[in-house]
């Protein structure tokens, strides 16, 4: 790493990354402090309805995302990294364990407290056409959690949905529209404008960028880049692409059936794997170049002409 | 076979001392929805010779699912297709539905992206392999059981024998993506076609079966389509590519030459999006726009409103044809430009 301080303009927050990339503790507010989580699911009922077998998909997890960071949540299919996110933002209720968001214990919200803690903590999602309301003009989607905070003044509101609009890249026309009027791109912009509209401090990003063409999915990236340097938000990443995971999160944590197994600066981790499945899952990333790639073979004919 | 003397004089066929086993020449598809006709696919040409893989990369809807499918005979009704598909010399748009039927299950085998759906639930794998080995080869009962064991233990099934009386349900995604590659492979056809055969499975399990479908192509000598949206699958596995955008082929060429010296703006802006897992990166390189659905595509380049070396007239008039570009490696390009303009060097 070569950082030099005075030619990059961002260099407070790359410095911040850095220093979390190194594993130090960094004096950064903590946007997450999870502990001990676990969450069962019901997997088989009998004939009167009784549970009687359950998935453990969270067994016992913990993790910490700093303001400004990006952890990063990797495992393989059914590992358990969606139920950590929903279970982080009270989306599901643990069996046990304890979210603490911005030094506030959520575990035990309700109510009011509940409703503003939404506030403060939000998601984005994979597939935004699923995640949107398709009855709804992207105007209403995206000023809901505005007036589920008690927003009511219209022209405060209109105002912030201009500037939200503005701010993902998208035309203020596009504010009349409905889902299937619109690309996967420009409506996960509409899904991110909306899980900023109260201004939060942490986002759980659910596979953000998984259902995105190649073309697109850059843009997203570096827009939800772009927003945590201004806002210093903390990204809860969930992803299986490593590929994209190398180049983006800060600290990665492994996840498998229902555990973490490594978490560990980004740089760290692919450098020296300590985990067998960390390894496994390292192995599996596909090459960037066909120089790299596993699969050595006789080199491929040619033509002479 | 008598219908080598018809083989066309296409340079391609038979370079590298390797029989080309697909031929595909001004390939065009469309499609009739409310009674107007689109134009889907258009100008697509192909070559796929013995022993080497030759990827079709493209986005959503660039039409490489739709290419796959004119090739195996397989669109709706509601599509009428132009220009040649020649397999082992033969045209297959001549056929009969009764001899196509022949040809995909013995000289062209498929593999798609949701292997479970391509199975039935009710009956085992074994029994599904086998049953496709007897109607393909008019094999016995018990010597088809036998085969499909085999080809089990081909596809790196552990316990093959055991395995084979298994139902699909009771195997995984990469299970039962080789419980295809089985049933794909069982005549040994001369040609394989994947459609995004590892998208839908597991990170780890991925790549085992692009590992697993190398090995196979390579013992069998079979010449493989692979489509993907994915040039990482690209970089791991294929010998030659072709680049699809917007219903036409905008790049051909071995996968080194592309990855290291592309002439194409989208085939650069696509290499420049791609995260290189060797470090950690500030941005990812962008590509402005979207890709334009068929009805829409635009005239001239049709990726002239998300170019930054676009001209008019020059990009924006007349289609553009896939040139030889060629240094030292045979390259196929269609830019207008692609003799002025200097696209940022990937290699590395
Ligand atoms: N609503 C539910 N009811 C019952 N079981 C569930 C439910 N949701 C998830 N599970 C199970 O819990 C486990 C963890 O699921 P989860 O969706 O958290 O995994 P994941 O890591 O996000 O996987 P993926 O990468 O496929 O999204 C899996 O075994 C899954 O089948
Ligand atoms: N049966 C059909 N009727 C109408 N339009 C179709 C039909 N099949 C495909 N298309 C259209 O043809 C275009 C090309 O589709 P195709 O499935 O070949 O894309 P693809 O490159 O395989 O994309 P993906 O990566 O999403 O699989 C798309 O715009 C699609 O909507
Ligand atoms: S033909 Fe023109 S618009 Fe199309 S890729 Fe080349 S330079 Fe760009
Ligand atoms: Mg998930
Ligand atoms: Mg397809």
């Amino acid at each position: 790493m070569t950082e030099t301080t005075e030619t990059s303009e961002t260099s407070e927050t790359s410095e911040t990354a850095a220093a979390a990339r190194a594993g130090r503790p960094a004096e950064a507010e903590q946007a997450l402090t999870v502990r001990g989580l676990r969450k069962s699911y019901p997997a088989a009922r009998n004939l009167l309805g009784r549970v009687t077998r359950t998935v453990d998909a969270v067994r016992g997890v913990d993790l910490d995302v700093r303001a400004g960071e990006t952890l990063a949540l990797v495992g393989e299919s059914g590992a358990g990294k969606s139920t950590v996110g929903r279970l982080v933002l009270r989306l599901l209720e643990p069996d046990a364990g304890t979210v603490t968001l911005l030094g506030q214990d959520v575990t035990g919200l309700r109510g009011p407290a509940l409703t503003a803690m939404r506030a403060r903590a939000t998601m984005i999602f994979q597939d935004p056409y699923k995640s949107l309301d398709p009855r709804l003009q992207i105007r209403h989607s995206v000023a809901e959690p505005l007036v589920a905070q008690g927003m009511r003044g219209k022209a405060e509101r209109a105002e912030r949905l201009g500037a939200l609009l503005d701010r993902v890249g998208l035309a203020q026309h596009y504010l009349d529209r409905f889902p299937y009027e619109m690309s996967g791109g420009q409506l996960q912009r509409v899904a991110i404008a909306r899980a900023l509209a109260t201004d939060p401090r942490l986002v759980v990003c659910d596979e953000p960028v998984a259902a995105l063409d190649m073309s697109i999915r850059s843009h997203v990236i570096n827009l939800l880049r772009d927003l945590q340097r201004e806002r210093g938000l903390g990204y809860l990443f969930v992803s299986h692409d490593l590929a994209l995971v190398r180049v983006i999160a800060d600290r990665i944590a492994v996840m498998r059936r229902g555990e973490i197994v490594e978490c560990r600066p980004a740089d760290e981790l692919f450098a020296d794997p300590e985990h067998e499945y960390t390894r496994e899952l390292l192995s599996a990333v596909p090459a960037s170049h066909p120089r790299d790639r596993t699969f050595r073979s006789p080199p491929p004919p040619r033509r002479t002409t | 076979m008598t219908e080598t003397v018809e083989r066309t004089g296409a340079s391609d066929a038979a370079d590298g001392g390797r029989a080309a086993v697909l031929e595909v020449t001004g390939l065009g598809v469309d499609i009739r929805t409310d009674r107007t006709w689109t134009g889907i696919v258009d100008d697509v040409d192909l070559v796929v010779r013995s022993g080497e893989t030759v990827g079709l990369v493209g986005e959503s809807g660039s039409g490489k699912t739709v290419t796959s499918l004119a090739v195996m005979g397989l669109l709706p009704p509601n599509a009428r297709v132009r220009g040649t598909v020649r397999l082992n010399g033969r045209d297959l748009t001549a056929l009969s539905e009764r001899e196509l039927d022949r040809v995909r299950g013995v000289e062209m085998g498929m593999i798609f992206q949701e292997p479970r759906r391509s199975l039935n639930p009710a009956f085992t794998v074994g029994d599904q392999v086998a049953e496709s080995v007897r109607r393909h080869r008019g094999a016995g009962r018990r010597e088809a059981w036998e085969r499909a064991v085999d080809l089990f233990d081909l596809v790196g099934i552990p316990d093959p024998r055991r395995r084979a009386g298994a139902y699909p349900h009771e195997f995984s995604g990469g299970m039962c993506q080789r419980v295809m590659l089985a049933m794909a492979v069982a005549c040994e056809p001369s040609l394989l076609i994947a459609d995004e055969p590892t998208t839908a499975l597991d990170v780890t399990v991925q790549k085992q079966v692009l590992g697993l479908i190398r090995e196979i192509q390579q013992r069998l000598g079979i010449g493989v389509l692979l489509i993907t949206h994915d040039l990482g699958v690209v970089a791991e596995v294929c010998d030659r590519t072709a680049v699809m955008y917007a219903g036409r082929i905008v790049e051909q060429t071995e996968v080194v030459e592309l990855f290291d010296h592309p002439r194409h703006p989208y085939t650069a802006g696509l290499l420049a999006a791609m995260p290189d897992p060797r470090r950690h990166a500030d941005r990812l390189g962008v590509i402005p726009g979207i890709v334009p659905p068929p009805h829409a595509f635009p005239a001239g380049c049709r990726f002239h409103p998300r170019c930054d070396h676009r001209r008019e007239p020059t990009c924006t008039t007349a289609d553009i044809p896939l040139r030889d570009v060629s240094v030292g490696l045979p390259h196929r390009v269609r830019c207008a430009r692609a003799d002025e303009i200097t696209l940022e060097d990937t290699s590395t």
